[in-house]
């Protein structure tokens, strides 16, 4: 019970209590662009919340789901650098994370298992926005490059991480602090989309 | 168990490589994260009745116990979405005094009633202490951070609650649960009667 169930709490407690403010665009100063770029999904809150929550909803449908669904959010994640380095987002990406978050922590929260063919398609969503959001400001190529490698590397892995926990559940204690988590998510992301909302009034 | 020590020490090396410690600033993440975080720590009212929804929970064993936790950041975020966007709700300290009340009659008396009910009785409150938080959280400097900060902070509220509650397993416990219940009820009634 107690292998990975309160384990499994603190890392997830530990990766939204050390989020930090967005700044533009390395998530403190002094950071190289490789390691800025890999920091960024992890110390950005609405980043780091997405790519959790991405990580939950894979893990708790199964290896199966996730072996689908983690290459998807790569994919997404490149794209959205990508497209971010073609043409700058003219729409806040923060929102989309939050709203793509709500719809993930939700469905953990519910216990629910999407389909696989859903969960690609979510999956590579968030990716896009996390990779939109991560996205180093204009900078010559080859920093752009590391900051980019630095990105995808560190939202790739935060979400095998949070996967491979989700999987090893074993007890019910564990699905449940699994399931409280995606409930923590759902609410932070439902207050971040009516904060914003009242932003844009 | 080797899995679940690396687990600790990940947790722990990521709780330290954090910047160092905004105790006393408002701007930015840290800032927006410790108000969040503190919201709930300093409303007494808050407090007692966060932790009578833990406590009611061990009375109501499984599922209710870990439903409760579930359920409630989800209807508080509700609440905390009609407070951000400014739609009017009516006696909002006034309720978060009577959940107090309510609550901590719950666990003194030990009441279970079905699953739908007290998702229903602490759901409702729910929505009054989010509401609270939320007409806050337009000023914050950071609002994913506050409300992450103020959503594990009820959460963490409500473990103490089922912490302290699990002494019900034994009969010394149980009193002492029903007891602290009965305080609670107590203090939600100095607060709704403007004694507190």
């Amino acid at each position: 019970m107690w292998s990975t169930g309160i384990p499994t709490a603190l890392v997830l407690c530990g990766i939204l209590v050390t989020t930090a403010d967005a700044q533009a665009h390395s998530p403190f100063e002094g950071a190289g662009d490789f390691y800025g770029g890999l920091l960024h999904p992890l110390l950005i809150p609405a980043e780091a919340m997405a790519v959790v929550a991405a990580g939950l909803v894979m893990g708790s449908s199964g290896q199966k789901h996730s072996r689908a669904g983690w290459p998807a959010i790569a994919l997404g994640l490149a794209t959205g650098l990508l497209a971010a380095r073609i043409r700058p987002a003219s729409w806040d990406p923060t929102f989309v994370l939050s709203c793509l978050a709500l719809i993930a922590g939700a469905t953990v929260s519910a216990g629910l298992r999407p389909p696989a063919p859903i969960l690609v398609f979510l999956a590579l969503l968030l990716g896009i926005a996390v990779g939109v959001d991560a996205a180093p400001d204009a900078a010559p190529l080859p920093a752009w490059l590391l900051a980019a490698t630095g990105a995808l590397i560190g939202a790739t892995l935060l979400t095998a991480v949070v996967i491979a926990l989700a999987l090893h559940r074993k007890t019910y204690w564990q699905l449940i602090a699994i399931r409280i988590a995606g409930s923590w998510i759902a609410a932070i992301a439902m207050l971040h989309i009516a904060w914003q909302i009242t932003q844009m009034r | 168990m080797k899995y679940g020590i690396s687990a600790v020490l990940a947790a722990i090396a990521w709780l330290l490589a954090t910047a160092t410690a905004l105790a006393h600033t408002s701007e930015g993440g840290a800032g927006g994260l410790v108000h969040g975080f503190l919201h709930p720590l300093f409303g007494p009212d808050h407090v007692i009745a966060m932790v009578a929804v833990g406590l009611w929970g061990v009375f109501l064993a499984r599922p209710a116990v870990w439903v409760l936790p579930v359920i409630f950041p989800l209807v508080m975020a509700f609440g905390g979405v009609l407070g951000i966007l400014g739609v009017p709700l009516p006696s909002v300290e006034a309720g978060i005094a009577l959940s107090a009340v309510v609550l901590g009659i719950c666990v003194a008396f030990a009441l279970r009633p079905p699953l739908w009910g007290a998702a229903l009785i602490t759901g409702i409150f729910a929505i009054f202490h989010g509401y609270a938080h939320g007409v806050e959280m337009p000023a914050a400097s950071n609002a994913v951070a506050y409300a992450v900060g103020f959503v594990i902070a009820t959460g963490l509220l409500h473990m103490c609650g089922i912490a302290f509650g699990l002494l019900a397993r034994f009969p010394v416990g149980s009193v002492l649960v029903r007891l602290a219940g009965a305080l609670i009820a107590m203090a939600g009634g100095a607060y709704l009667t403007g004694m507190a």
